[in-house]
């Protein structure tokens, strides 16, 4: 009798111990799975920042490249009262190299 | 036995939610095609992502042309009258986009459509864009002045790419335009559309229930590839002036059209292309389809005294005539063939150099008979006059230089003058350009390199030799010729530049009448030009100013090229004298310092 009961208690822990073991795996899975979610939300909201990084770079040359256009530079020159103007030839040192001299370069003033 | 019965219900039970769990267990994780067939539809996620076009630069890596992002707005009548307001979207969008909202409703009210269009490819920066943002797939954000959002279900902000050129109006022409279908229509955009164009991008995947991409269900991701990046050999600083002096030319003299070009001689880059008027390339439909062409390689003219030099540089490198040899000029009319010739002066005996500085029709007309027929011909054809340069820019023309056969006794005596034979402006700054380069013929090019999005060279275009049409020692000479005619009695004398000797030569040449209007040339109607280059005794640069029409009378009679375009052509060698740091011996090299 002793021993009938002792394999009547033995077979529920093996079922609570097989459906442990499954819970476990069952939840280890739902974890892995929404830490992967989780994971591929932050890589699609780190591309969609990527996306608006690059249009904002793109926004930022355009701008650059109008503001800096010759015809702009004048303006904003002229807007600041700024008297300026490319050197002429005689202003400008000019620096040749002078392989043979075994120098590194050389002035040529006139 | 009791007991034993529970067991066995708590088994049974165990195994049957057991087998429960593990079947479903095992759909979710291997699901078959019966039920992902239902659901494939539904979760299918394909996403195509439009490459941007390649951006085009100058030679200093400036942008002139590249791909912003934008928006293209739009209603769906359809879901605003289920899901929306039609009443509230008319009044904020009427006020914000100056729409007119009785008829904007009436619209949306009406139309059947799921895309009414309002506003169609404008820049994120776009002014009627400040107080919109996009929401979901089927409603924006409206931020009112009391910074309250309202959401607008059914208007839709729908992301593009809009074409941009951040310089505006400059070098419009060589850069050209883009078509509605982003099919460039024009310039650099259409002659390597096939470049600028890149790879469509895919994206396969599943979306979950908010229409949101399910990350880890991804099956495909390739992302597009942008167009590639082409470098042109412009010089913003050049191209610029370039704009500038032959706008205040054509405002100066009233002309119908001017342009000019700029190049490398020793290279045959093009520094600078231009051609007045101009037109926006954003909004290219709105002008005439005239103002779109780029004079400088589309428009064949008879270039007039500006091919005296082509024409009198092959009769001394044939070694026909020398520059000290004389010519009656027949004070200053000519009967020959039974045709008159005259020049614009009286003049009497000139030997061939004071001819090419007076530029005398008759001095030149009668070298050319010395010459003969097939020599012109075969050294016009050598200067690669009646063929295309093939700058691969849409539009260039070949200009015109009749087969031999053709010719009759006075065409040699015309087509020397630069009459009966017509050409464009490249084939004639080439012409000056191999004059310059010791007699070598470069191949004028406009587009430096081709690099791919990731900065890989694609192809490189490099300094390309077409032949030799005359020699070094002819070529000394015409130089040393076209320095007197910018001398202070020269005819372009108004290109003169203090400290550096400039050589080129002025043109003015009748246009030619139609057949309907009876042939032969106008009186009044001309093109007129200057051609040069400079140091003329180390050339670096080559300068061709023209002038279509000039209507503004000078000392009551239509001026010449010396008087509209050797100004030009001074103010833009001076600018780029001063911006490349050439000095009168033609080197260039920049280190500047500030005198004190």
């Amino acid at each position: 009798m002793k021993n009938k009961n002792h394999n009547h208690s033995k077979l529920p822990n093996l079922i609570i111990i097989i459906l442990l073991i499954t819970m476990i795996i069952f939840v280890s899975y739902m974890q892995v799975n929404n830490s992967c979610s989780s994971y591929g939300e932050k890589i699609l909201h780190q591309e969609d920042e990527i996306i608006s990084i690059n249009n904002r770079l793109i926004r930022y040359n355009e701008s650059w490249s109008s503001l800096t256009s010759p015809r702009n530079l004048k303006k904003i020159i002229e807007y600041h009262n700024l008297d300026m103007m490319l050197p002429e030839n005689k202003q400008i040192v000019r620096i040749e190299s002078k392989i043979s001299n075994k120098m590194t370069a050389g002035l040529n003033i006139k | 036995m009791e007991k034993k019965r529970t067991l066995v219900i708590e088994i049974t039970i165990i195994i049957f939610f057991g087998l429960i769990f593990f079947r479903l267990a095992y759909l979710h994780l291997t699901p078959p095609e019966w039920i992902t067939s239902r659901t494939e539809g539904m979760r299918l996620l394909i996403q195509k992502s439009n490459p941007s076009r390649g951006q085009i630069v100058d030679r200093n890596g400036e942008l002139f042309a590249l791909d912003a992002p934008g928006y293209t707005m739009y209603a769906d009548p359809k879901y605003i009258k289920k899901h929306g307001n039609i009443e509230l979207v008319s009044s904020i969008i009427s006020k914000e986009l100056f729409y007119d909202k009785n008829i904007l409703m009436n619209n949306l009210l009406n139309s059947k459509r799921a895309y009414y269009p309002l506003l169609i490819k404008k820049p994120e920066t776009h002014t009627s864009f400040k107080n919109f943002s996009p929401r979901d797939n089927l409603s924006i954000t409206y931020k009112d002045k009391t910074g309250k959002n309202i959401v607008l279900n059914g208007v839709v902000l729908k992301k593009e790419r809009i074409r941009s050129y951040p310089k505006g109006l400059v070098l419009s022409h060589v850069l050209g335009y883009i078509n509605f279908d982003r099919i460039g229509s024009g310039g650099i955009e259409q002659s390597y559309h096939s470049y600028l164009l890149g790879k469509e991008g895919l994206r396969k995947g599943k979306k979950d229930a908010r229409k949101k991409e399910i990350y880890d269900a991804r099956e495909i991701d390739r992302p597009a590839e942008d167009g590639a990046k082409i470098t042109l050999t412009i010089d913003q600083e050049i191209q610029n002036i370039t704009e500038d002096v032959i706008y205040q030319m054509f405002l100066k003299f009233r002309t119908k059209s001017a342009w000019a070009i700029v190049q490398d001689v020793q290279t045959g880059e093009i520094l600078a292309m231009a051609s007045y008027p101009t037109f926006n390339p954003v909004e290219y439909n709105k002008v005439d389809e005239e103002w779109r062409r780029n004079r400088a390689i589309s428009i064949n003219f008879d270039p007039g005294s500006t091919l005296k030099t082509a024409s009198i540089g092959i009769a001394i490198d044939k070694g026909v005539i020398d520059v000290e040899d004389q010519f009656d000029c027949e004070n200053g009319r000519w009967l020959y063939a039974g045709k008159y010739l005259n020049d614009w002066k009286n003049f009497k005996t000139l030997n061939v150099q004071e001819i090419l500085k007076n530029s005398s029709n008759i001095g030149t007309a009668k070298i050319m008979l010395k010459l003969g027929d097939k020599d012109l011909y075969d050294g016009l054809k050598n200067f690669g006059f009646g063929e295309k340069l093939s700058i691969n820019l849409p539009g260039e023309e070949k200009g015109q230089l009749n087969d031999i056969k053709k010719w009759t006794k006075i065409s040699s005596s015309r087509i020397g003058i630069g009459q009966g034979i017509t050409a464009t402006g490249l084939q004639m700054i080439t012409l000056y350009s191999t004059v310059a380069n010791d007699g070598v013929m470069m191949k004028p090019y406009i587009v430096k390199k081709i690099e791919s999005f990731e900065g890989d060279l694609i192809h490189e275009y490099k300094p390309e030799v077409l032949r030799k049409p005359i020699s070094l020692a002819t070529s000394q000479k015409l130089r040393e010729m076209l320095t007197t005619v910018v001398d202070t009695n020269g005819t372009g004398n108004k290109a003169k530049i203090k400290g550096y000797k400039i050589a080129g030569k002025t043109g003015t040449a009748q246009k030619v009448k139609s057949s309907r209007e009876g042939g032969g040339y106008y009186d009044d109607k001309e093109v007129v030009s200057f051609i040069g280059f400079f140091p003329a005794n180390n050339p670096q640069i080559s300068i061709l100013v023209m002038a279509d029409e000039p209507s503004i009378r000078v000392n009551g009679k239509l001026p010449g090229g010396g008087t509209v375009c050797a100004p030009a052509f001074k103010e833009i060698a001076e600018h780029t004298i001063k911006y490349l740091k050439i000095s009168p011996e033609g080197k260039r090299i920049y280190i500047t310092q500030a005198e004190n």
